[in-house]
């Protein structure tokens, strides 16, 4: 017993969702160690009163305290990076969103991210990806994942393993059993009044996927994987359209009390089943679809295990981004060739340098995007088309980017030509210091390969690098004379040499 | 009225006769038949504390609710009444035509203050002068007092004295002399070979005078009152739950009188201000009021079954046995990785279980122990155990179950020991009672987390561990520690119960669990398979497993089951329950397992459990359930189980009204063996010790060098 003890290498995510708040507690090897869940009425809070009640939030504080103490016990220091923990984007709804967050990160001591569309897409993407791993044949298909959330509906349409759409719907869980509350009548027409009310939302989702062809529907959320056993078959897991419209209506048709004691569950959760469940059943019955799925997989334990993996984006999901970055890029007509030439000189540079700027994959994803994108101003007008990139990255989805990083790329393109960033600039006034600074140094990388590219005749395509303590030697294989790069470097290679302190030399080589 | 079942109150009297009934044995030593004498008659008073307090109060509040037999509260109390009555006159019979004679033949004689010799009768009144004399505080009452006065409250469980005394005008009062439960109630004088036994209410009869030196006492007698302890916390709404549990013990002293025992030859006088302080009446068969032939409060006999020098008087002592399961060389944590252990007490002993504590408690790879204590042993090792964990710096959680019954003072003050030592203490859960018996340590095992586990049937409690019959399971399966870590993070608040993958727990899941299993066996039965459900439980009184027993039953579901106590189930009837059999063993240890058998098609499944098939541990209790996974775990259970049927001397069978039968080995031609479940399990115990020591014998273990 005299050993020497050495530390648990564990990790911990917590989740503060619609309906409950969940931790799950992992070591190296994913295995789970501790699974968490309590219940809150964050929902039906923010549905009813637009704010989240003074009890919900001391409710929220002892189950965060409390999960704090687990992690004490089992050595977690909750400031360690290992710690994670988000909360659902409904919050952006509560009217005191900011005094709760901050109850919480005082209380918990532990830093609370909120989760955007973007980064909730990427976290269904995953646990798509996986689930489209796990059946065979499925990558001959095209299917159709629809998460029915509390607030909004998101929809991923993949075509045989490639994602080709994806959107996001305000029909929520919580929303429609609002919506239900606020025009109640009495409970026999209640049931009707929530296929209505859903029915009615339907329209632009139709419209958007009846021209799809598709054979395979995939629910996933919380609530209809509760239901999974009840619906689908045991060893499909699928069950046919006109089977969960018949489930649907006795599940719908049952009372709270049923519905707790049927199924073994909470209230919070019980509530919102029959929202959850008409959801995905007039989607279902809207797009006709006679293959529906559903995971058998716990869907909050899932998905706190890809809080922990997010950052560590896989290939594919890059690559996804990237696709959905430059279908933008292309429905602004920019010009493709200038574009991919600027892409490929910005990624080398940025992992020639890596050393020198000490970028995250994260940034090199940024980079990217804002590269492909960084002339799509140029639909506006050529004058000022990078504050017209600008906005229009700004205003527009890239599949799996938050709100923050689409931010981000919109700053970044914006300074690939002109001014460099000053804290004149709102947005970038906004942001906090590092974050600056990361829109400085990817934004100078950008700059250098736009300049390199100044002929938009692809010259530039050979190209080493040689770094002194004071100067950065670019040398151009092929080209002769390099007089229109060197002369773009002037105005451009200014960023650059501000932040890291370094000249570009321009070589000709032959 | 014709019913499908028994009351349970009538069949817990007849349990209470079963002990009874062991005190009645001629072939048992003396003294160990007035220690079941005494454990009758303790039984009887906590049975009167909270069953008939029950009652009364329900009574009180004009209840017209019905048990499962359709006898209403009132209906109830008199049954009750009709049946202790007889109980009653069986104790007085027994304790005086046989056990004083018997006694008085080994020379213990109950002898009057008259009949002692002089200079004992000094040294008695100058015990009683600086040892008594200063405890006493006589309360006078005035039968003809005005409503507002008030009338004093008198302790209950205690003899109190009664007193009616005259001053030299002639006028008269009564006194009332409670007799402090520190005062010992019976002082013994050796003289010679005999031992001359004199009770407290003798004693200080005799002199209560000097405590009135102006009045003279004309009359006196005595009498003791139970009350309604039956007050219980109804924590939903409570803020503060370990104050409002200080009231609760508080309220429960002044609460009603629901039973009041009084010697035969009581004065009219006395008995009408005796029943007037006490709010009973005599004429009332709701209020109880007992007429005793002989000495009242027999549960003080206990003393006298463990009487010093008499050991001749008493069986031999069975000692627990080391389980071979463990070697003091190597660690606990060691032992169990590697295998699953039962242990089976007091046959095996109980100490491998604290050692588990007091090891983890200095163990430098453990991280956290949890665990709910219900009822723990004074002087508890577990206790001191738990507080030098906290001590060296692990976590420590305790679930301390206040609300449980007798033992809320005691565990209000383990709590509070505990929280000052720094260990994070939970009060029980809301509405429940957590009645599990669970023990987690978790411990860091090269950077991994390895989960040590200890299941069992009975309290932590070292004491009752040495005659109560338990089972105990340690295991470090990881489906179980995990299970266990959801368990705690459940009761302790901080997750709500999500599915368990080994463990069954109740209120939730053991009774939808059990009816299912018993009504698979039925099914299996039904489609000609051989289907058997073997259970020892304490008491089956759940109407709906009770009704899913007589399914299985009718279905051809061979059911045997040993039930200590309560038995809701009408047995031996042909249409209900004609595949049913029931036996009770009481016997030197009280039985207090739970283990169950289902047959399976031959894959039999065993469970041990914490909870009884009782509706309040169903539904109202926090408990668990636990699947028994080691063959050899297995092996062993079924054959206890099987075992207690084969019983013909300390068993009982329950027949259709209720009452019971004891069993005997057959006459007949199979000229059957005696056979005793506990004798038996005692010799297994030992035999398998003295293979083990034999073992150790022949080969040694060198200590070397760490």
């Amino acid at each position: 017993m005299d050993s020497i003890l050495t530390p648990l290498k564990l990790k911990a995510a917590i989740h503060i969702g619609a309906s409950s708040i969940s931790c799950l507690i992992s070591n190296e090897a994913g295995d789970q160690i501790e699974y968490l869940e309590k219940s809150t009425s964050l929902a039906h809070d923010i549905f009813s009163k637009k704010e989240i009640s003074k009890a919900t939030i001391k409710n929220c504080v002892a189950i965060l305290n409390g999960y704090n103490a687990i992690l004490q016990e089992l050595g977690i220091n909750s400031q360690d990076p290992n710690v994670r923990i988000v909360a659902t984007n409904l919050l952006s709804e509560a009217s005191n969103k900011d005094i709760f967050i901050n109850r919480l990160q005082i209380s918990s001591n532990i830093t609370v991210e909120v989760l955007d569309d973007g980064e909730m897409t990427r976290l269904i993407y995953m646990k798509t990806r996986r689930r489209l791993q796990d059946t065979a044949g499925i990558d001959q298909y095209n299917t159709l994942v629809v998460h029915a959330g509390p607030g909004n509906t998101r929809t991923l349409f993949f075509k045989q393993d490639k994602i080709e759409s994806y959107k996001s719907y305000r029909i929520g869980i919580y929303r429609a059993s609002q919506a239900v509350r606020n025009n109640f009548t009495d409970d026999n027409q209640t049931n009707q009044f929530l296929y209505d009310h859903i029915n009615s939302q339907l329209d632009t989702l139709i419209e958007d996927f009846q021209e799809e062809d598709f054979q395979e529907i995939i629910f996933i959320g919380h609530e209809v994987q509760l239901l999974q056993p009840q619906i689908v078959s045991s060893k499909t897991s699928q069950c046919s359209l006109s089977k969960l419209l018949k489930i649907s209506d006795s599940i719908i048709s049952m009372d709270d009390d049923d519905i707790v004691s049927h199924f073994n569950i909470d209230y919070h959760t019980a509530e919102a089943i029959p929202p959850a469940l008409a959801i995905n059943t007039c989607i279902a019955k809207a797009l006709n679809i006679n293959k529906i799925n559903i995971p058998s997989t716990h869907y909050e334990r899932e998905l706190l295990r890809d809080i922990h993996l997010s950052h560590e984006s896989s290939a594919s999901f890059t690559e996804e981004v990237t696709a959905s970055a430059w279908q933008l890029a292309k429905k602004c007509r920019i010009n493709k060739k200038h574009a991919k030439q600027v892409t490929a000189t910005a990624l080398f540079l940025f992992d020639q340098l890596i050393d020198l700027h000490e970028l995250d994959p994260q940034a090199r994803l940024l980079l990217h995007c804002a590269t492909l994108l960084h002339e799509c101003g140029g639909f506006i007008s050529d004058a000022s088309h990078h504050k017209h990139s600008q906005y229009i990255i700004q205003h527009s989805d890239i599949f799996g980017l938050s709100q923050s990083d689409i931010n981000l790329v919109a700053l970044i393109a914006r300074y690939h030509r002109n001014s460099p960033p000053k804290s004149t600039h709102s947005i970038y006034r906004d942001l906090d210091t590092l974050q600056q600074m990361r829109v400085s140094k990817i934004a100078s990388l950008l700059r250098i390969a736009d300049a390199l590219d100044r002929s938009h005749a692809a010259r530039a395509e050979n190209i080493t690098l040689n770094l002194t303590p004071e100067i950065l030697n670019i040398h151009l294989t092929d080209i002769t004379d390099a007089t229109v790069e060197r002369s773009a470097m002037k105005s451009k290679g200014d960023l650059f040499h501000n932040i890291f302190g370094l000249e570009i030399h321009l070589h000709e080589e032959q | 009225m014709h019913t499908h079942y028994i009351n349970r109150e009538l069949s817990w009297i007849e349990f209470n006769q079963r002990v009874l009934s062991e005190a009645q044995r001629n072939d048992l030593p003396l003294l160990e038949r007035v220690k079941f004498l005494a454990i009758a008659a303790s039984n009887l008073d906590e049975f009167f504390q909270v069953r008939v307090g029950g009652l009364s109060a329900q009574f009180m509040a004009g209840s017209q609710q019905t048990d499962i037999t359709g006898l209403t509260t009132s209906q109830q109390l008199s049954s009750i009444r009709a049946r202790i009555c007889q109980m009653y006159q069986d104790f007085s019979e027994l304790l005086e035509n046989e056990l004083i004679p018997k006694l008085i033949k080994k020379k213990i004689y109950f002898t009057s203050l008259t009949e002692i010799s002089h200079s004992h009768r000094v040294d008695l009144t100058e015990k009683f002068h600086h040892t008594i004399f200063p405890l006493l505080t006589p309360l006078g009452f005035d039968i003809d007092a005005d409503e507002n006065e008030t009338i004093p409250a008198l302790p209950a469980h205690q003899i109190t004295i009664t007193l009616k005394l005259q001053d030299a005008d002639q006028n008269t009062r009564i006194v009332f002399l409670p007799i402090p439960s520190i005062v010992d109630r019976f002082h013994y004088i050796h003289d010679d070979k005999s031992l001359h036994i004199i009770t407290a209410e003798e004693l200080i009869s005799n002199h209560a005078h000097t405590l009135f030196p102006d009045e003279t006492i004309i009359d006196s007698s005595h009498f003791r009152i139970t009350r309604n302890e039956d007050i219980v916390l109804h924590d939903q709404d409570a803020m503060d739950i370990a104050g409002e549990m200080k009231d609760i013990l508080n309220q429960r002293k002044f609460s009603k009188a629901i039973r009041l025992e009084i010697p035969v030859n009581i004065s009219d006088e006395l008995l009408q201000n005796t029943c007037s302080v006490t709010h009973t009446n005599e004429n009332t068969e709701e209020d109880h009021v007992y007429r005793i032939q002989g000495i009242i409060n027999l549960a003080d006999f206990m003393s006298i079954a463990f009487l010093h020098g008499y050991d001749n008087l008493r069986d031999p002592e069975w000692k627990s046995q080391p389980s071979p399961a463990f070697s003091s060389g190597k660690s606990m944590f060691e032992t169990i990785a590697e295998n699953d252990i039962l242990l089976y007490h007091p046959y095996e002993s109980f100490e491998p279980v604290i050692r588990l504590i007091e090891e983890a408690s200095t163990d430098p790879s453990t991280l956290a122990i949890k665990q709910v204590l219900y009822r723990t042993a004074n002087d508890s090792r577990i206790i001191d155990a738990l507080i030098r964990a906290a001590q060296n710096g692990k976590q420590v959680t305790v679930l301390v179950e206040l609300k449980a019954r007798f033992d809320e003072a005691r565990n209000l003050q383990r709590a509070n020991e505990l929280q000052s030592a720094g260990v994070q203490i939970v009060y029980g859960v809301k509405n429940l009672k957590t009645h599990a018996k669970i023990l987690l340590i978790v411990r860091n095992e090269n950077s991994n987390i390895k989960r040590y586990l200890h299941l069992g049937t009975g309290n932590y409690n070292e004491s009752t561990a040495k005659i109560y019959t338990d089972a105990s399971y340690l295991t470090a399966r990881n489906s179980y520690g995990a299970d266990a870590s959801v368990f705690f993070n459940a009761i302790t608040g901080r997750s709500k119960l999500t599915a368990l993958k080994k463990l069954i727990p109740a209120p939730t899941e053991m009774k939808r669990s059990l009816i299912s299993k018993i009504g698979r066996e039925a099914k299996r039965a039904k489609q000609g398979e051989p289907a058997q459900i073997i259970a020892k439980i304490n008491s089956l009184q759940d109407q709906d497993i009770i009704d899913a027993l007589y399914a299985a039953s009718a279905a051809g579901v061979k059911i045997q089951l040993n039930i200590r106590g309560i038995c809701c189930l009408k047995t031996q009837d042909k249409k209900l329950s004609k595949n049913i059999e029931v036996i009770s063993i009481i016997d030197r240890y009280l039985e207090h397992a739970r283990i169950f058998y289902f047959h399976k098609g031959g894959k039999p499944e065993l469970f041990i459990a914490s909870a009884d098939w009782m509706t309040r541990n169903l539904e109202k209790r926090v408990e668990l359930m636990i699947p028994i996974e080691d063959a050899k775990a297995k092996k062993r259970l079924t054959e206890i189980l099987k075992t207690a049927f084969d019983d013909n001397q300390n068993a009982h069978i329950i027949q259709a009204d209720g009452t019971s039968l004891r069993k005997y080995p057959a006459k007949d031609k199979t000229k059957q063996k005696k056979s005793r479940l506990q004798e038996s399990l005692q010799e297994a115990a030992e035999k398998a010790t003295k293979a083990n020591t034999y073992l150790k014998s022949t080969t040694f273990e060198p200590h070397t060098p760490t």
